[in-house]
């Protein structure tokens, strides 16, 4: 090996890569974005987060069960009006049927007499 | 973008060293090493995307470390270009134990020579670089690098001799 092999040679072995310092990888993982630390006001939101999810649990399970109640009563209303309108249609019927009978009856006394 | 919790660690932790590496050899300060490194991290996050293999990853390091390194060189006073914080060095490694003492050394020879020697020394040394590569990525002429090699060659056996000799008048 001449010289300048030889300091070739030291040069690769002193040069190998050094070690970072301690925790390098995690303050870079926190430097990226969407893992920086929590800001205060954050952290107030994340206390308050639960009761805010249950109060809005709260409005939509109301809303929902208004809907619901609303929407019974309109099917009880139209099942009724349907209803009167059957009835009110048989009475039509059963007055012309009457009718119709009646003066059936009037014209086959008529050609009797 | 990779995920957040899972790759990118791996990559940050496989690539740290030859990252860290290259800016402490180039700036020769920890404090301005380490937050080069983190930034070439964060702009490597930002590039995911065009990243297209390992071998590419590795180029890609090496090449925006050395510029983002030699950018922090240029912002720095100029009398702490050429042997950097000698603090730095000396704090680094106990000088009784061997290979620390040559790791030492050999960065102390390396931190004295002029930036741009020592980039390409870097890259031939520690990253296994062939001369042409180093062209390649630096954009410089083939001829420019052998030539930096061989003065810095040239000037670092000097100083290793210089040392030597003193280390051998006190011992």
């Amino acid at each position: 090996m001449d010289e300048r092999e030889d300091l070739e040679h030291l040069l690769r072995q002193g040069l190998r890569p050094r070690q970072t310092p301690a925790g390098f990888a995690a303050r870079v993982m926190a430097r990226l974005p969407g893992t920086s630390p929590v800001p205060s006001f954050q952290k107030k939101r994340t206390f308050w987060m639960p009761m805010t999810r249950w109060a809005m649990a709260t409005v939509l399970l109301g809303v929902a069960g208004g809907a619901y109640w609303q929407h019974e009563q309109n099917e009880r209303i139209a099942g009724e009006r349907a209803r009167n309108q059957l009835i009110l249609a048989l009475r039509m019927s059963a007055a012309t049927l009457n009718d119709v009978q009646h003066k059936l009856l009037k014209s086959t006394s008529g050609d009797s007499e | 973008m990779p995920g957040i919790t899972g790759e990118f660690c791996e990559i940050v932790e496989a690539h740290q060293s030859r990252v860290y590496s290259i800016a402490y050899r180039v700036l020769g300060d920890r404090g301005t090493a380490e937050e080069v490194a983190q930034d070439v991290f964060l702009e490597l996050y930002r590039a995911w995307d065009s990243i297209a293999s390992d071998e590419h990853l590795i180029a890609w390091l090496r090449r925006v470390t050395v510029h983002r390194a030699t950018d922090a060189l240029r912002r720095r006073p100029r009398t702490l270009h050429g042997a950097a914080r000698f603090e730095d060095w000396m704090s680094e490694a106990p000088r009784e134990e061997g290979s620390l003492l040559l790791a030492s050394e050999i960065e102390r020879l390396l931190l004295a020579l002029p930036p741009a020697q020592r980039v390409v020394v870097l890259l031939r040394y520690q990253e296994d670089l062939l001369p042409g590569e180093i062209a390649e990525m630096l954009q410089m002429p083939l001829a420019t690098v052998k030539s930096h090699l061989q003065r810095a060659l040239k000037l670092m056996r000097a100083r290793a001799e210089d040392t030597l000799k003193e280390y051998t008048r006190h011992g």
